[in-house]
């Protein structure tokens, strides 16, 4: 069984459904980020799991125990807040050393313990200071440092990082990441389970080990990084996670020869073996399909090639690292990142193909993938 | 001319604003200046006309503060004079005193009672809770004369006319909604994070509202503790009504007393209220910077 298991968790605010009958698992060591847009419910789940919002139905499971009645004080998780919430009135080292004096440890470890997480953050000078005289990434450290100190059975942190400006940012970010691996390390992989809440996929993308994408109140998909840009499983998970986001193009899905091609407008496009397998054990030879492909799938073709389709450039965005296009094809709306050392104008007209292996299918009444069973 | 650049518009603009302060300022300390001033005045030349507004110091005196805190008539005073002084005065000190007792005790109960109170009606929803709130705030509508002769028969049937329990406890129930009133508002600028931040670090209820809730209301508590000090302290129509002796008469039921006589010394009358503005004042000296900041939140976010 997993360390910390939410049960069919629903949570009803009056006139608002904020969490339907949610499970979630969670080993030791894990990093589960909570991926959504505003709304969705993650940062309600998160409060659920802390003991700071008593579900309406379910249970929150930590370690084979319900603690669904144990209240926040006595259910040993720490939580960095999105405010941060550090006491204005207490130096760094108080507000540090706060939860250890609320369950009285001695003098001595206390100093020690404080010490030894300020300086895994790096604010071991600024103990005497108070919270306004610190900068915004200072205080991020603070409030880390304060859930560190305890070595709690669960790490929550509400989009901790949305505060900060962008720069630092992306810093706090990659040491967030080396934190999590070294800690793991330390406890040979049975330390705190980590619990983040985001609406940003680069964050999720780089920080979780799992990443649960959630809408309106259920969770979407829950998969590796890696997974959930490459195998979606649904229409809102390959729309939300992936910048730009993944083009959709509505059409059929045909067998052609003991092959797939998809059918859009009076356009074809060769949908290879990813295309098979979405017809998979369907017994008609056509079926209605949504196909999704990432803008980096969409490959621009010079000089005249049999499979390639004709578009229009509309506009065109330099990102440096690559150039984002918007394109028309028989007036269909489609984004492409391009390399940049192809010199390219607007209202251009060129050639692009679709890369077969990098197409997703969905089902357009569920939404859901066609490439499920895939393996 | 200056009123033609801006920066001599922006001084312009700020003589103004000053002119006008002081205008203010003049109008709201001109009386309590009149009081100081005649309080050191011979009664003969409070008589003056036109009267002293600057006195010299031939007319200057100190036998009004001597009487009072002595009851001994000035050995210099002339006969009019000693007619003038009621032994009334007297009871000014230690009516000071009975005012300063209740008034402290008001305030220890406001803030034992109306702290926990204004916190729970912030932070928590239970049934009925915004009629009852509605209802307390309610309570305020009613002027004290409309309910001073219900409370006299209800005192009287208690025997507790005359004390000073019965002016602490009425006093509490007038100052009480108004505390609850503020330190909600208070608390509505305070994020309920470091709240629960603090239940999260292993506080029960009791240790995260010493620890951490009280230390951010601070300002705001102090606040609310001095308006309700100086409510209790000023109180008349309760005070005047309910008291007969000094056992618990306040400086207002006192005050007022003196001037009933026709040919009571004015420069008597005029020291015993400059007495009873110094507890108030000294209060608000020594607490200045709290109330403003109980005025204007300010949180270390």
């Amino acid at each position: 069984m997993a360390f910390l298991r939410l049960e069919s968790i629903t949570k009803r605010f009056p006139g608002c459904l904020a969490v339907d009958r949610l499970d979630l698992d969670a080993d030791e060591g894990d990093f589960v980020v909570l991926l959504g847009p505003s709304g969705c419910g993650k940062t309600t789940t998160l409060r659920i799991i802390a003991g700071l919002e008593i579900q309406t139905d379910g249970q929150v499971i930590l370690g084979g125990r319900d603690i669904s009645d144990v209240p926040p004080e006595r259910r040993d998780m720490a939580m960095v807040f999105q405010n941060l919430a550090l006491y204005p009135h207490m130096t760094v080292f108080d507000n540090i050393a706060f939860y250890l004096r609320n369950i009285r440890r001695p003098k001595d470890e206390i100093r020690d313990r404080v010490a030894k997480a300020a300086n895994r953050v790096q604010i071991g000078e600024l103990l005497d200071r108070y919270p306004d005289q610190l900068s915004g990434g200072q205080r991020q450290r603070v409030a880390l440092a304060r859930a560190l100190v305890r070595s709690p059975k669960v790490f929550l942190l509400d989009e901790p990082l949305a505060a900060l400006d962008a720069k630092l940012r992306a810093g706090m970010r990659s040491e967030f990441k080396l934190l999590h691996k070294s800690l793991v390390e330390e406890a040979g992989g049975v330390s705190g389970t980590f619990i983040y809440v985001t609406h940003d996929q680069v964050e999720a993308l780089t920080l979780g080990t799992r990443i649960a994408v959630m809408n309106e109140g259920r969770i979407a998909q829950i998969a590796s990084p890696s997974d959930l840009y490459r195998r979606p499983r649904n229409i809102f998970t390959a729309t939300f996670v992936g910048s730009p986001e993944m083009n959709l193009l509505e059409g059929k899905l045909q067998r052609a020869n003991g092959d797939a091609v998809f059918r859009f407008r009076n356009l074809e496009v060769d949908a290879g073996a990813k295309g098979l397998a979405a017809l998979g054990r369907a017994k008609e030879e056509t079926i209605p399909a949504i196909m999704g492909i990432r803008p980096e799938s969409i490959h621009l073709v010079r000089g005249e090639t049999l499979k390639a389709l004709d578009a229009e450039i509309v506009t065109l965005e330099l990102l440096g690292q690559s150039n984002l296009l918007m394109l028309k094809i028989d007036d269909l709306p489609l984004t492409c990142l391009a390399n940049p050392d192809i010199a390219l104008r607007e209202n251009e007209r060129i050639a692009v193909r679709f890369e077969a292996e990098s197409m997703h299918f969905f089902d357009p009444k569920t939404e859901e993938s066609l490439l499920v069973d895939e393996e | 001319m200056i009123f033609n650049t801006i920066s001599g518009r922006r001084r312009a603009k700020k003589i103004l604003v000053l002119l006008v302060s002081i205008v203010v300022l003049l109008y709201l300390l001109a009386p309590i200046y009149w009081v100081v001033v005649s309080s050191f005045q011979k009664e003969i030349a409070l008589q003056d006309r036109p009267p002293h507004y600057f006195p010299s110091a031939e007319v200057f005196t100190t036998n009004h503060y001597y009487f009072i805190f002595t009851g001994v008539i000035p050995p210099n005073s002339t006969i009019m004079l000693q007619s003038m002084y009621t032994m009334r005065g007297t009871l000014v000190y230690p009516a000071i005193i009975n005012s300063i007792i209740i008034a402290s005790i008001v305030t220890i109960i406001n803030v034992v009672v109306g702290f926990p109170a204004a916190h729970i009606f912030a932070r928590y929803r239970f049934f009925g809770d915004r009629k009852v709130f509605l209802l307390l705030l309610a309570t305020r509508l009613l002027p004290s004369i409309s309910i001073v002769v219900a409370m006299y028969i209800l005192l009287l049937r208690l025997d507790l006319l005359d004390t000073k329990l019965a002016l602490v406890g009425i006093y509490s129930a007038i100052t009480l909604p108004f505390t609850i009133w503020i330190l909600r508002a208070y608390f509505h600028n305070i994020p309920v994070e470091f709240e629960e931040a603090a239940r999260l670090d292993g506080c029960r209820y009791i240790r995260m509202m010493t620890k951490v809730v009280v230390p951010l209301a601070r300002p705001g508590l102090i606040a609310a503790a001095i308006f309700a000090f100086m409510a209790s302290y000023g109180e008349f129509v309760f005070a005047t009504i309910l008291t007969q002796t000094i056992r618990s008469q306040t400086q207002t039921a006192v005050l007022a007393s003196l001037s009933q006589g026709m040919s009571t010394s004015r420069g008597m009358i005029a020291a015993a209220a400059t007495l009873s503005i110094l507890p108030p004042l000294l209060l608000a000296i020594v607490f200045r910077k709290h109330i403003l900041e109980g005025l204007t939140a300010r949180l270390g976010l």
